[in-house]
């Protein structure tokens, strides 16, 4: 097995090699530091190597694993961070100018369970500038530069988890740990190829994590397969007392029995009407490769003015959370020309209006209950396209194209979703299929992305610069 | 109204990524005609007119936050998108939401420490 074929391994299999003691986590670390260093800083992935913590904490794991203790499947597997999460004594620069020698004195909680778990904390990966919150238009939106996907270096990776998605898919970690607001995960999943995990709303604690809008932040696992994104959740879910919405729900992953039943996956009218071909045809293929497991059911989304919802949102947390910046002037430094400009509207933005999107969401939340009654999952293609281009605005590379208001409906909901790779559309570009559950049903979409992936060998494809380095 | 819409689908689009899905739509000629996240476009350009309303909300934003040095070219740009922000009123304010139904927060006077 040569090194690159190691670097694209699953954390399965990786832990293998660890506890058979064909490798060392210490040999694993300073071949993912080496990818990082090279690779990593053509695709524009990543922020900050921690070359000192990762040996330090690989050669810990060792010597557990030497003297016979293993803390379970994350035991010293390499990782990154989106970052927006606190390292202890590393750089968090939230991809932003006014913040690129920021510097906290702790771990964020994900950090901190991740180490409890024997994990490798080896990079600070790149993500678009304040997650994106004050508004972006191009690819080139991130003080670190446009970050590449690794199918193909004149396209974008996906955001505002760039560098997780890209880091993931181009083999520079084992796994990553990403955050979405509204499509931060699945969307650079989808571009980059990888498995990416957007849990509940409540279900893993966002201390020590930027916030951009407190009431639809997420923090998920973007990994090389399903059952590697169930091995994370599994070490970062549940409550913690620094973080008042994290959810004292069990957080038990262990996979779901067998189910009698074939699951009910209901498929939004239109979900497929204004993707590119290619998404159509590769999402199709998806729901007939889960033929015999899976009866697919046609459903009305219910109506909302999601947009306008979420806007409200984003206008009045975002501005609050980053006021002292806009109010500064900072926010001008910011890459994006729409992104120095897009806070001071949100100073202005109603009370009444944010208030009134809070109690739709009561009302929206009923809604699709009332759907997770006839279904068991809402699966739809994870992206309308394939990644867009770098150097041409979002609004210019595909015009006609529509992905439909799932992504932002449920993250208004704080419903769990999986992206998984489902083949390949324009350009050699990968795309995904999404399933989405019931609020804290995180094991079920997992286990239809397991049964996916069990029946099709999309997510052991990876890109050429992964394999030929 | 539109321009609203526009940043507001903007911004949808950029933060979930579905930015392709903004080119669905005519960035000039209409605001989305579904709730779908969809597009990044900034709305200023599409809007060459300011109302006076926005117009004098940006012109308070300017004088206000002095330390931002906000120049009357962004200004005029940042009414644009405050003029679009407007519109959100119209569109929310057109759920009828009954006088009981609560938002879906809830202050707690324990903190923390009673979740």
């Amino acid at each position: 097995m040569n090194d690159s074929h190691v670097a694209l391994s699953t954390i399965d299999e990786l832990g293998a090699m660890l506890r058979a003691r064909a490798l060392s986590s210490v040999e694993l670390t300073k071949l993912y530091l080496n990818r990082l260093d090279t690779i990593g800083k053509e695709l524009n992935a990543v922020v900050t190597v921690m070359h000192d913590r990762a040996l330090r904490e690989a050669a810990a794991a060792d010597a557990e694993l030497a003297a016979g203790h293993a803390r379970g499947p994350l035991h010293g597997i390499p990782y990154g961070v989106k970052d927006l999460l606190a390292a202890k004594g590393a750089r968090t620069t939230w991809g932003a100018h006014p913040y690129r020698d920021q510097i906290f004195d702790f771990d964020a909680t994900v950090v901190r369970r991740l180490s409890t778990a024997g994990g490798v904390l080896c990079a600070k990966l790149a993500m678009i500038e304040l997650a994106g919150g004050m508004g972006y238009n191009q690819a080139d939106a991130s003080f670190t530069g446009p970050c590449k996907t690794p199918w193909n270096l004149g396209y974008w990776s996906g955001g505002s988890s760039s560098g997780p998605g890209a880091a993931v898919g181009a083999g520079l970690v084992g796994f990553a740990v990403g955050s979405e607001t509204d499509g931060s995960i699945m969307n650079p999943s989808s571009y980059s190829g990888v498995s990416g995990l957007r849990p509940s709303y409540g279900r893993v604690s966002r201390h020590g994590a930027m916030a951009l809008c407190w009431s639809l932040d997420k923090l998920g696992p973007m990994c090389r397969s399903a059952s590697d994104a169930r091995a994370v959740i599994a070490a970062i879910a549940g409550h913690d007392a620094n973080d008042a919405t994290s959810s004292r729900r069990p957080a038990d992953f262990r996979r779901a029995m067998l189910r009698r039943k074939p699951w009910r996956i209901g498929v939004p009218d239109g979900a497929t009407r204004k993707v590119q071909p290619e998404v159509k045809r590769n999402f199709e293929a998806s729901l007939a490769a889960l033929q015999g497991i899976a009866d697919v059911i046609a459903i009305q989304l219910p109506h909302f003015p999601y947009d306008d919802m979420v806007g409200a949102i984003i206008a009045a947390e975002g501005g609050a959370a980053f006021r002292e910046i806009i109010a500064d002037g900072r926010v001008q430094t910011l890459r994006d020309p729409d992104g120095r400009r897009g806070g001071y509207s949100y100073l202005v933005t109603y009370a009444v209006d944010y208030v009134d999107t809070m109690r739709e969401r009561t009302r929206m939340r009923a809604a699709y209950d009332a759907i997770f009654e006839r279904v068991d999952l809402i699966a739809a293609p994870g992206d309308a396209t394939v990644a867009l281009p770098i150097g041409v605005p979002f609004d210019k590379a595909y015009p006609g194209t529509d992905g439909g208001p799932l992504v932002t409906a449920n993250n208004l909901t704080g419903v769990p979703a999986i992206a998984v790779p489902n083949g390949f559309g324009l350009h050699g570009l990968p795309t995904s299929a999404m399933f989405v559950g019931r609020a804290f049903a995180e094991n079920s979409v997992i286990a239809i992305a397991e049964a996916l992936q069990a029946r099709t060998d999309w997510h052991r494809n990876h890109p050429t610069i992964a394999t030929s380095r | 109204m539109e321009t609203r819409r526009r940043f507001l689908a903007s911004l949808i689009g950029v933060l979930s990524g579905i930015a392709a899905a903004v080119a669905a739509r005519n960035p000039v000629t209409g605001a989305p005609a579904s709730p779908t996240p969809a597009r990044p476009s900034p709305a200023p350009s599409a809007s060459p007119s300011p109302s006076a309303l926005a117009r004098e909300l940006a012109r308070s934003l300017q004088r206000d936050l002095a330390k931002a040095h906000l120049s009357d070219e962004l200004t005029e740009k940042i009414a644009a998108d405050i003029d679009g922000n407007l519109s959100i009123t119209k569109s929310l304010g057109a759920v009828r939401l009954a006088n009981w139904e609560e938002p879906d927060f809830v202050f707690s006077a324990a903190g923390s420490d009673e979740a």
